[in-house]
């Protein structure tokens, strides 16, 4: 605008009146129109032209003459504050700067209020529709819940309204009830007067404040006493522990002689109160005694050990004696290292084979220290018995020892089943020198009536030397495949009756090795001895006698309440009634002629059900067109592979892999007919259908209350009651109709700023 | 151990007897059963006459309340003292309570501790719904807990398969049929503690075998009642016997083949009709009820009524062989040495089917009780399952290599046991497999097999009877070691179990035996549907509602359930023919149509072009899926490959 300004000065004075009516927005455009003279007007430009020449461009505050209503923001001086507007206040807002205040107050006058210019009509139309709809929907999607609900409830009840009849305690009731009647009256007095409860039936006050009292009072001495035994625990503990704790032998020597002083004391003074008890007690210190000396503690310090070391020194026998002493316990007290048999046996085999050791006695015995495991104690008798035991295995002898051997062998027990192992191994080198028929119990132990602990020795060797030869011959098959087998077994040996089994095993195997290659057997398994037992039955009872004495690997409970077949008593008597012998004659000829045929007789019947069950292909050939036709001649393969129409495909048959029956696919079409066919509307496939009737509701399948719960009607109404629609305040909305009723009556211009927010507040 | 008398016995118990090495442990015979049915309507009716204690167990429970310690502070007053309070476990029997809302709990709780210091205020009854004035809680808040393994045998929707996808509204009415089915059987499985009466048993001592005892121990053993059910008719006379217990298990009815007929209450051994029919008689059945007598004469079947006057001469029933009724359909099926298996509708008196077995002369037949299917034993080894509705044999399946001598199902209709002339028992399974899970030699077969109600398998060979036991209910019995055997005085012809009564009847030549089996029946009847106690008004009244429950002839299919599947085949057939006649598939998915675009790019090159882009898509798809499929099969179908293959493969044959 100044630019126009200067152009304007710059100009003509005779431009200048064109220029004047030049619409432009001075200030002073508004008091134009009422000019009265030109003259003084023209008068008055030229004067303001010539000074907006004069260098500075300096404003010039519009002054209004008149009121009106037009105020231009552009006119806002700050000359009436008196002070001037620095650069800075314009970077902050206006309300901060107190002494702009008149500014502002002209400022606010002159916000301007033009109108914009209305929508056309229909735009607005739209935009209210828009907004009207979303409301509506809104207020309507309020309904969504409750109608999902009626919906799905299993049902509804009409009229909506009730009241639940409150049930109320009896004791409820009770309370706001008050006596009348003198009755009563005199009732209650008695029963105040005794303290008894009115209103809690339970207990009286005097019986709860007694029963309470006494439980207190109770719990603290309790609970004292516990303290206390737990305190004194804590202590003993500690103190046995301090005790433990001393190294000191000189200690402990006193505390035990101490110990044995007072018991001394104590036997002495029982010896004078009850003599019997004494005695017992003597026994009891004597077996104490008696257990210290065997405990190999005292290997020196015995009166034999005493006199023979003071001998040793001259004495060669003495000496000799106290190392045999001396030797003997570290046998006995070394640590024994559990060998798995196998190896041992292997060892042994190699021995025997290789025939350069001879087994000795010792051996023997070294076998029965194992056999009898880890208890030195057991060792002793194990070993001597041992060295009693003589064993025959001389093949002249075997035939006659048969007899009666399975029964000796095999009731022989712990001790015996080592060396039982042992002498299978060497029985088997035997055997096939004899070539006699041994009927699996070939080794016989017995109770020798001479000791002679040189024996076995000499009968080992005696048939070592007998069967040498032969056994070079034959190699180590044999005792190869024992020792594989052995190996196989070898993890379980923890109880002794399993050794025992595993000599039965090797056992049979011997027996196998003899039957040759056609009887063929799987893998050796130990046997449960049940099994075994079956094989000789009539050992049994031959060794029952013996077993008596020391049983403890086999169960006689067992073995007599072992289950048999219970057939004797069961077995029904075979005699024929007169009238029922001649279908039974029948049925004879019919067993006789069953087997096969029976089975080939259902094959063929299943297989043409099959094929009588199977879709047919459908050949649509006509013979004649297009080729030649007539006697002989066949429409070409072609012809026919075009025209067959095949059937489809089948779902494969229930009985396709249960050969012994024939199912038939046939649809039951009575029962068809009372099947659902249709599938209902909300269900998309007929298994969704299915799984909601597959519950029966029947009372003949469920509980009195489960049944009347199934069956329950969708609906339920009273008679004579009416069925009011729903409301809002019912189902806890406040009615919303006003908002909408709102919306419809403004149905004026708006201005599209007023509809958008409009549009936006529906729309939240 | 000794014989301890259980609750339910009826009678003084006997002390020990010194003979009694072996021990007969606590029998509990069946009919001591208060009248309370497998549901609790049966509370209703359940009467019972006779001896015996008629309490019934397990309702009047006491309840064990938790002692109050002193340690335990400021309690509810009352529940310091609690003298042995009402019997409050009745509540659990009955049904649950509304469930409390969980934020009441913590409430209710310290309102407890509060109230014994202003034990003034006004009671709220409304507030404090659940506060009683003598401060006696509920010893078990909230709903009963719900027995959910129990529930699981009352659970009848088959959820193994997996349903094709379904939309909201679908699928809320599954979730609520699920609902329903769950609380159902919740609500069952609770009721199950109205059965209160438990099996009896015999038990050896120390592994004994319970074979070895004979029926004199057990009849010693037990209570004089029980004893009184064992007993022998000696009836040489009129030769081998047949016969029937009534389906009450209160009458029973005897046929001798010379011709004798007679039905009696056997329980209190009162005659009711004894008549000579002057012709050999080869069968004979109760009915529905006692009143009705079905009687397989040489030439036709007759009926007569409890008095032993004939009803009925039924010709077109020739030369039946055996008989069976069908309860719930009301059909007498009878098989003929015609070889026809006809069905007879004994409430309307007709005919329903007659069914050519073409095999021969038929005298083997046995019923299904699950699904009312007939089972017909043949010379060719085989046995056939029949229904009326269909006019082949629904299934046939081959068990012996002889001719089949016996048939009998158990009342699962689970396994069939079948003897055949090969000497053997066979145990089959007929849950769609049909295959044998047990077989055994017997020395000289059996003539005759019964299933009882608790699944003991009874089977006579010769003179004696054997019976096996399984380890339960509903589990095959095992044939291994026989659960009793007795032998009688004659060669057995007719061998039936008496239902709710632990006594087998033996029909033989020399007469008929009643046996006692431990174990062998079901303790507790529905008193709805068998009441062996019922009165004659009882009778009638059920036999009103029972002929208004009659299932269909046409509704026996191998599976009876059935009926809660949709047709498929005509649904399919209906669809068909709906698209035919509207002429396009209303379901079909819509072919894809290209939305029309702005600026030219709705030309139609390009329409084609991007409806051939969703085209391809789809068939890519389809082809990867036939593909996985096909790969699937290839890996089920390709055996694992061996280690190395050998140059002596070449001679594998």
């Amino acid at each position: 605008m100044n630019v126009t300004r200067n152009v304007v000065g710059l100009l003509a004075l005779s431009q200048q009146e064109e220029l004047v009516e030049l619409p432009n927005h001075y200030p002073l455009s508004t008091s134009e129109d009422e000019g009265d003279s030109d003259g003084e007007r023209k008068c008055q430009k030229l004067l303001e032209a010539v000074n907006s020449l004069g260098g500075r461009n300096s404003w010039k505050v519009a002054e209004r003459s008149e009121a009106s209503l037009m105020v231009s923001e552009f006119n806002v001086t700050s000359e009436g504050s008196g002070e001037k507007l620095v650069l800075s206040d314009l970077l902050e807002s206006a309300t901060t700067l107190s002494s702009l205040a008149t500014v502002k107050k002209q400022l606010l006058r002159v916000k301007s209020k033009t109108l914009e210019i209305p929508l056309d009509k229909k735009e607005t139309d739209q935009i209210l529709r828009e907004a009207a709809f979303s409301k509506t929907s809104q207020m309507l999607s309020k309904w969504e819940p409750i109608v999902l609900q009626n919906r799905q409830a299993e049902q509804l009840v009409f009229p909506m309204e009730k009241e639940l009849p409150a049930v109320a305690p009896l004791e409820h009731v009770f309370t706001g009830w008050k006596t009348r009647t003198p009755l009563e009256q005199e009732v209650f007095n008695v029963l105040h007067k005794n303290k008894q409860p009115v209103t809690d039936p339970l207990l009286t006050p005097v019986e709860k404040a007694s029963l309470k009292a006494m439980s207190l009072e109770e719990a603290k001495i309790h609970r004292a006493e516990l303290q206390r035994t737990r305190a004194l625990q804590s202590y003993y503990e500690a103190r046995a522990r301090r005790e433990k704790k001393i190294k000191s032998k000189k200690y402990h020597k006193f505390i035990k002689k101490g110990k044995a002083k007072k018991t001394l004391k104590e036997f002495e003074q029982l010896l004078k109160d009850c003599p019997s008890a004494a005695l017992q007690e003597l026994g009891k210190m004597e077996e104490a005694r008696v257990r210290e000396r065997m405990s190999l503690k005292h290997q020196g310090s015995g009166k034999w050990a005493k006199s023979k070391a003071i001998m040793a020194r001259y004495d060669l026998e003495a000496r000799k004696a106290m190392q045999e002493q001396l030797a003997k316990n570290r046998e006995l007290t070394q640590k024994l290292q559990v060998v798995p048999e196998s190896e041992e046996e292997e060892e042994e085999e190699e021995e025997y084979t290789g025939g350069g050791v001879i087994p000795t006695s010792d051996e023997v015995k070294d076998l029965q220290m194992h056999a009898a495991g880890l208890n030195p104690w057991m060792l002793r008798s194990c070993s001597s018995d041992a060295q009693r035991g003589e064993i025959k295995t001389d093949p002249e002898q075997l035939p006659e020892l048969v007899a009666r051997g399975s029964s000796e062998s095999e009731g022989d027990e712990r001790p015996v089943a080592e060396l039982l192992l042992k002498e299978r191994s060497f029985q088997q080198r035997v055997e096939p020198n004899s070539a006699k028929p041994v009927g699996g119990q070939e080794t016989e132990t017995e109770d020798s009536n001479g000791p002679d602990v040189s024996e076995p020795r000499v009968l080992f060797q005696k048939l070592h030397k007998e069967n040498h030869q032969s056994e070079k011959q034959k190699g180590n098959s044999e005792g190869t495949v024992l020792q594989v087998q052995r190996e196989e077994l070898a993890p379980e040996e923890s109880l002794v009756f399993q050794r025992l089994e595993r000599a039965h095993v090797l056992e049979e195997q011997g027996e196998l090795g003899k039957e040759g290659p056609y009887q063929k057997r799987g893998l050796p398994r130990p046997m449960l001895k049940g099994e075994w037992k079956e094989r000789n039955p009539h050992s049994i009872a031959d060794s029952s006698r013996r077993k008596k004495k020391k049983e403890q690997m086999i169960d006689l409970q067992n073995l007599l309440t072992a289950r048999s077949p219970v057939k004797s008593w069961a077995v029904p008597t075979v005699e024929e009634l007169e009238d029922e012998v001649e279908t039974d004659h029948k049925q004879i000829i019919k067993e006789a002629f069953a087997g096969d045929d029976v089975i080939r007789e259902f094959l063929k019947e299943k297989r043409e059900a099959v094929e009588a069950s199977k879709p047919k292909d459908l050949d649509l050939t006509l013979p004649g067109w297009g080729e030649w036709v007539g006697r002989g001649l066949k429409p070409s393969a072609k012809k026919r592979r075009r025209f067959l129409v095949k059937a489809p495909e089948s779902s494969p048959r229930q009985d396709k892999n249960l050969p012994n029956v024939i199912i038939n696919e046939k649809r039951n079409i009575h029962a068809a007919a009372h099947q659902v066919q249709a599938v209902p509307h909300p269900f998309t496939h007929h298994q969704q259908f299915e799984r909601t009737i597959q519950n029966p509701i029947g009372y003949t399948w469920n509980t009195q209350r489960a049944f009347q719960k199934l069956t329950v009607p969708k609906v339920s109404t009273k008679l004579g009651h009416l069925i009011k629609p729903l409301k809002a305040e019912n189902v806890g909305y406040s009615s919303s109709r006003s908002d909408l009723s709102v919306l419809q009556s403004s149905h004026k211009r708006l201005s599209r700023k007023q509809l958008k927010q409009l549009k936006k507040s529906s729309a939240h | 151990m000794e014989t301890a008398p259980k609750p339910g016995r009826g009678g003084p118990p006997k002390e020990d007897k010194p003979q009694a090495k072996r021990k007969v442990a606590a029998w509990v015979e069946a009919n001591a059963a208060l009248g309370l049915g497998a549901s609790d309507r049966a509370r209703a009716r359940g009467f019972r006459s006779g001896s015996g204690s008629g309490l019934p167990i397990g309702l009047g429970l006491r309840v064990r309340r938790k002692p109050q310690r002193y340690w335990e502070g400021e309690a509810p007053p009352a529940a310091a003292g609690a003298s042995p309070g009402p019997p409050r476990k009745k509540a659990r029997t009955r049904e649950p309570r509304p469930p409390r809302s969980k934020s009441a709990h913590p409430a209710k709780k310290s309102r407890l501790r509060q109230k014994p210091r202003a034990p003034k205020d006004a009671p709220d009854p409304k507030r404090r719904p659940q506060r009683t004035l003598s401060g006696a809680q509920d010893p078990f808040p909230g709903p009963a807990p719900a027995p959910v393994e129990g529930a699981r045998k009352f659970c009848r929707i088959d959820k193994s398969r997996t349903l094709p996808h379904s939309k909201p509204k679908t699928r809320s009415k599954l979730e609520t049929a699920e609902a329903q089915e769950e609380e159902a059987s919740v609500r069952a499985a609770r009721a199950e503690l109205l059965l209160t009466e438990e099996p009896g048993f015999l038990e050896g001592e120390d592994g004994e075998d319970t074979a070895k005892i004979l029926q004199t121990d057990v009849v010693g053993a037990v209570d004089i009642a029980s004893a009184a059910k064992h007993f022998d008719l000696n009836l040489r006379q009129f030769g081998p016997y047949r016969l029937n217990y009534s389906r009450t298990g209160r009458h029973l009815a005897l046929g001798g083949r010379r011709g004798h007929v007679a039905a009696l209450d056997w329980v209190t051994k009162k005659l009711m009709c004894e008549i000579n029919v002057m012709e050999a008689v080869q069968d004979i059945h109760f009915l529905h009820s006692e009143a009705l007598l079905a009687v397989a004469q040489n030439r036709w079947l007759y009926i007569y009524d409890n008095q032993g006057i004939e009803l009925h001469c039924i010709r077109r029933c020739d030369r039946v062989t055996r008989l069976e009724f069908l309860p719930f359909h009301f059909l007498l099926a009878t098989c003929s040495e015609t070889g026809f298996l006809t069905y007879l509708d004994v409430s309307v008196g007709k005919i329903v089917t007659a069914l050519n077995a073409r095999a021969g002369r038929l005298s083997v037949m046995a019923q299904n009780p699950y699904n009312a299917v007939i089972h017909l034993g043949h010379s060719n080894g085989t046995v056939s399952l029949w229904s009326p509705a269909v006019k082949e044999p629904l299934a046939k399946i081959l068990c012996h290599r002889g001719a089949v001598r016996a048939v009998a199902v158990d009342s699962t209709g689970t396994y069939m046991a079948t003897s055949g002339l090969d000497h053997q028992l066979k145990i089959f399974d007929l849950r769609g497999t049909f295959q044998p899970l047990s077989a055994r030699t017997l020395p000289q077969g059996a003539g005759h097999v019964a299933f009882s109600q608790r699944g003991l398998l009874a089977a006579g060979m010769g003179d004696v009877v054997n019976i096996w036991a399984g380890q339960g209910k509903a589990s095959s019995p095992s044939l291994e070691q026989p659960y009793l055997t007795h032998r009688l005085s004659g060669r057995v012809h007719g061998l039936q179990f008496c239902p709710f009564e632990d006594v087998l009847g033996v029909g033989h030549s020399g007469g008929i035996t009643s046996m006692l089996v431990p174990g062998s029946a079901e303790p507790n009847f529905d008193g709805l549907e068998n009441n062996p106690y019922r009165s004659r008004k009882q009778r009638q009244e059920w036999e009103v509602k029972a002929l208004l429950e009659k299932v269909p002839a046409e509704l026996i299919c191998l599976d009876p359930r059935a009926l809660a599947e949709v047709d498929v085949v005509s649904l399919e057939q209906q669809k068909k023919e709906r698209i035919e006649r509207l002429g396009y598939d209303p379901d079909a998915k819509a072919p894809f149509q290209p939305k029309a675009k702005q600026k030219g790019r709705s030309s139609t090159a390009s329409l084609v072009k991007r409806k051939k882009k969703v085209m391809d898509q789809e068939h890519r798809d389809k082809v990867r899926q036939s593909l996985e499929q096909q790969q699937q099969q290839k890996q089920e179908t390709t055996k694992p490959p061996r280690a190395r293959p050998s140059a002596l493969d070449r001679f594998v044959r």
